[in-house]
């Protein structure tokens, strides 16, 4: 007579891949703070021109901020870029092209800088730029 | 024995979930956070496709006052561009702001502009900076130029060069 052992049913062992969603999703989420913290950090930093004479910017959907610390610091939709001709292939998009772009530039930058910049942007087609400033 | 496997099962889903939505709240709370527009000042100005005068390729429009912005290759010798009619408003490396180019004292730009105004209100300002002076000084002379337009009314064309030494 045969005995009949009943073993419990024991559980396959697996993995989550939930979990590792999750934690892939707080480290882009937390690489993408750490990149804005230092351009925050940045425009902190830098004194803006005072305007006795400003005017409220329109908000508007499209905008993207040109950060420039100094001659050499200039920061494009919250990245660092290495030279001017960056500026073409962040803003070469159709969709980027109706977007304003706001300089936030310290006041002790050379105007060569500014003015620089303003013809590569008019190059590649965007017609709306505004000064920040700090009045 | 059983009730406490039921417990600890519940505890566990219950954790499980609430860490999940707490991450995809956090995730959706950084991503507004870091979108949300400010209010910003400053001087808006948009390029018009269609130039304002013959030679003159880029039409600006800033604030209150409308105006030509020159592109870096074609300001380098500004005296060889063909328009008249304007008022030179200089500044030089040093921040130094000269009318017409005479001295002027910083108090006394508003109301030296001011004067050549009331005396043809159809001219244009022409503001010429030199490339290494600060664009701190390239926003006073905005702001002064607004002044100007805003207490006479008027709109005149405003002409930007740099030049380059």
């Amino acid at each position: 007579m045969a005995v009949r052992i009943n073993f419990p049913k024991r559980e396959i062992p697996s993995i989550s891949i939930l979990s590792l969603a999750n934690l892939a999703f707080i480290m882009a989420v937390f690489m993408v703070i750490v990149v804005k913290v230092e351009y925050y950090e940045k425009s902190k930093v830098i004194n803006l021109p005072k305007l006795n004479n400003s005017f409220k910017i329109p908000t508007q959907s499209k905008t993207s901020t040109i950060l420039i610390v100094n001659d050499n610091e200039i920061y494009a939709e919250g990245f660092k870029i290495k030279s001017l001709d960056d500026l073409s292939t962040i803003y070469l998009t159709k969709s980027q092209k109706d977007v304003l772009i706001l300089i936030r530039a310290d006041k002790n930058v050379r105007v060569n800088t500014i003015i620089e910049i303003m013809d590569r942007l008019r190059k590649i087609g965007i017609n709306k730029i505004a000064f920040i400033t700090g009045g | 024995m059983k009730i406490f496997k039921e417990v600890k099962t519940i505890d566990f889903r219950f954790d499980f979930v609430s860490l999940s939505v707490a991450n995809l709240s956090f995730i959706i709370l950084s991503f507004f956070a870091l979108n949300i527009p400010k209010k910003e000042k400053g001087i808006l100005f948009a390029f018009e496709k269609k130039p304002a005068v013959a030679q003159l390729p880029y039409q600006i429009t800033g604030g209150s006052a409308r105006g030509v912005l020159y592109s870096y290759e074609r300001l380098q010798n500004p005296q060889e561009e063909k328009f008249s009619n304007y008022i030179r408003f200089s500044i030089n490396d040093k921040g130094e702001f000269f009318v017409e180019d005479e001295p002027v004292n910083f108090n006394q730009i508003v109301d030296k502009l001011k004067s050549y105004f009331i005396e043809d209100s159809t001219k244009s300002i022409y503001i010429i900076i030199h490339q290494d002076a600060s664009y701190e000084y390239l926003i006073k002379a905005f702001d002064m130029t607004i002044q100007v337009f805003k207490d006479l009314k008027l709109q005149p064309k405003i002409f930007i060069g740099v030049v380059r030494r």
